[in-house]
């Protein structure tokens, strides 16, 4: 019973979605015979040990870093030690047969345990909420500068376009004359400023996919203006099954953050590219970094000043990626940083 | 030979490409066919007598659009060999197109790198996909192209080559068939290796193959496919 409860801790704790289940059962199930094992004939003080010792054990179970498991080990044990103090103290009122006391004893560490347990539970709850409403509130910024910029990349092209017209029978003349000439360069060279003037400089994708368009544009806008080389390349359905906020997450936190690090970078560059194939949608996001992003327990923490928010960022995105099912490697090796994604997306 | 097959209704985008071909092979010293249609109409009846590897296909051909095509490739001559490659002016795609798996898209105007680099990809699927699978089956020994399998599965000490239209048995057990067997196949389940060349859509617990079959990707793999599918897609 104790177990179910120390286990209701850990994944209240520990990020479990990882664990490979019948290999947690097994070693509940150790720890399980180990503790009846010791408890058969030893004293109290021993077992109170041991039981900080298997908790220590259980933590191992789960992907986190050391200091994280020290501290669940020690809360557990702590909470687990205060009921049973508590509930000796509470029963010392009373005055009961020693068997049923004992089992008195048993039952109310349990419940209490259990009540705390529900506590945390709601606590942490609580902070994800927060969490989230602060992601969410972030996004909402960032979608509305994206729509709004997306505005202004229609109304200038769509303008460049109308002056283009505007002109297209003397640039027909001009061309016109030129054929007649026999002037092949000049025309070639003619045409080139023609679609050069025709193009609007702060549209770099359209993929027909509004929302990854106008998410895009606002974000390589800023690279540009940033950066030395800029490269993006989309091949996508226009329609996709995914949840703006979700794609606003991933794109938005990743390209913030490469090209937050591409900046400090002599080379300053940045490639994205997206792809849909077999119902994976592939996001690749490659830039150049200098190199000193500090790792802690397998993750990325920030050079950032404001570093906990940071750290927010690419939890958010590892939530989302989780959500589609999907995957994400982060690789570096010579000054080079490439984050790989991929969702399972159906087509709308 | 590897043939590649170049269809747009532009004379001067097919010529362009056709340059660009036969750039790569002087380079790469490689040879290489090209054939040329203009209509999607002219495409589909040659088809159905010359065999290409690589088709260069426009997206906006005027009777017979670039998806008719694609989808007579795939679903009427279930051809999903070809690689294709489509062209277009636009950079934004209609969903129908990658239910057709292309290989690459292509914007104009075209680049040589871009082409190249599809030729390239192109060239490893046809070159592992020529390689032949031989095994012993009743004393006698058999051989099949590994493009024409669809995959393998295991039932008690015997192995099943699926094929599009029949299934042969031999004895075996699929773990010892799989280091020999090339990268492009890669277990889903206890009893499937399947061929990522004839994989039309994945979930993260299931897999569509050619011939509209689905199979379950069974938990203990799930993680390792997912990771295997994207890598290959990624290249």
């Amino acid at each position: 019973m104790i177990f179910y409860i120390f286990y209701k801790y850990m994944h209240c704790f520990f990020d479990t979605g990882e664990v490979n289940r019948k290999k947690e059962i097994l070693v509940y199930l150790l720890m399980l015979l180990w503790s009846a094992f010791v408890a058969s004939f030893s004293e109290p003080d021993l077992s109170h040990a041991t039981t900080a010792l298997i908790l220590f054990v259980l933590t191992g179970l789960y992907p986190d870093r050391l200091k994280k498991k020290l501290l669940v080990t020690v809360v557990i044990f702590g909470t687990y030690v205060l009921s049973k103090a508590l509930v000796v103290r509470l029963l010392s009122f009373f005055r009961f047969d020693s068997d049923i006391a004992f089992i008195i004893e048993q039952l109310s560490v349990l419940a209490l345990m259990y009540i705390f347990e529900l506590f945390a539970e709601i606590w942490i709850e609580h902070l994800r909420n927060l969490r989230v409403k602060m992601a969410e509130n972030e996004n909402t910024k960032r979608q509305l500068a994206g729509y709004s910029n997306q505005l202004d990349v229609l109304k200038n092209s769509e303008e460049k376009v109308r002056g283009l017209r505007h002109d297209l029978k003397h640039h027909l003349n001009e061309l016109m004359l030129m054929a007649e000439h026999d002037q092949s360069s000049d025309i070639k060279d003619y045409i080139k400023s023609m679609d050069s003037f025709m193009t609007y400089s702060g549209e770099y994708v359209s993929s027909g996919n509004k929302d990854i368009d106008s998410l895009l544009n606002l974000m390589l806008d800023d690279a540009k203006r940033e950066l030395g080389e800029v490269s993006c390349k989309v091949c996508i359905p226009s329609e996709l099954d995914i949840e703006l906020f979700d794609l606003n997450v991933i794109l938005g936190n990743l390209l913030d953050n490469a090209i937050r690090a591409a900046k400090q970078t002599h080379e300053k560059y940045l490639h994205v590219r997206i792809s849909y194939k077999m119902g994976m949608l592939l996001i690749h996001v490659e830039n150049s970094y200098t190199g000193d992003l500090i790792k802690e327990g397998g993750r990325y923490r920030s050079t950032k000043e404001d570093s906990a928010a940071h750290g927010m960022g690419i939890t958010n995105v590892q939530c989302i990626v989780k959500k589609y099912d999907g995957d994400m490697v982060i690789t570096e090796e010579n000054n080079r940083f490439l984050v790989k994604i991929v969702l399972y997306v159906k087509t709308a | 030979m590897y043939r590649i097959g170049i269809c747009d209704d532009e004379k001067n985008t097919c010529m362009e490409i056709g340059k660009m071909v036969r750039e790569y092979a002087k380079q790469t010293v490689t040879e290489l066919e090209t054939l040329v249609w203009h209509t999607g109409e002219a495409l589909c009846e040659a088809l159905k007598t010359v065999s290409i590897d690589l088709l260069f296909l426009d997206i906006e051909l005027v009777t017979t659009s670039g998806i008719e095509v694609g989808r007579y490739i795939r679903n009427e001559l279930e051809n999903h060999e070809i690689s294709i490659a489509y062209i277009s002016a636009k950079s934004s795609y209609a969903m129908e197109l990658f239910k057709i798996c292309p290989i690459d898209f292509l914007i104009k105007p075209i680049l040589y790198e871009d082409v190249a680099e599809i030729i390239e990809e192109s060239l490893k699927r046809y070159r592992r996909n020529k390689l032949i699978f031989e095994y012993r089956a009743k004393g006698v020994y058999g051989k099949v192209k590994y493009q024409d399998i669809i995959c393998f599965s295991s039932d008690n000490k015997k192995i099943n080559i699926v094929l599009a239209d029949s299934v042969t048995a031999f004895n075996g057990r699929l773990k010892d068939i799989l280091p020999t067997l090339p990268d492009n196949f890669i277990q889903i389940h206890q009893s499937y290796i399947i061929n990522l060349d004839h994989l039309l859509e994945c979930t993260y617990d299931s897999v569509k193959m050619s011939g509209d079959m689905i199979l379950s990707i069974s938990q203990p793999y799930r993680k390792d496919v997912r990771r295997q599918i994207s890598e290959f897609n990624w290249g």
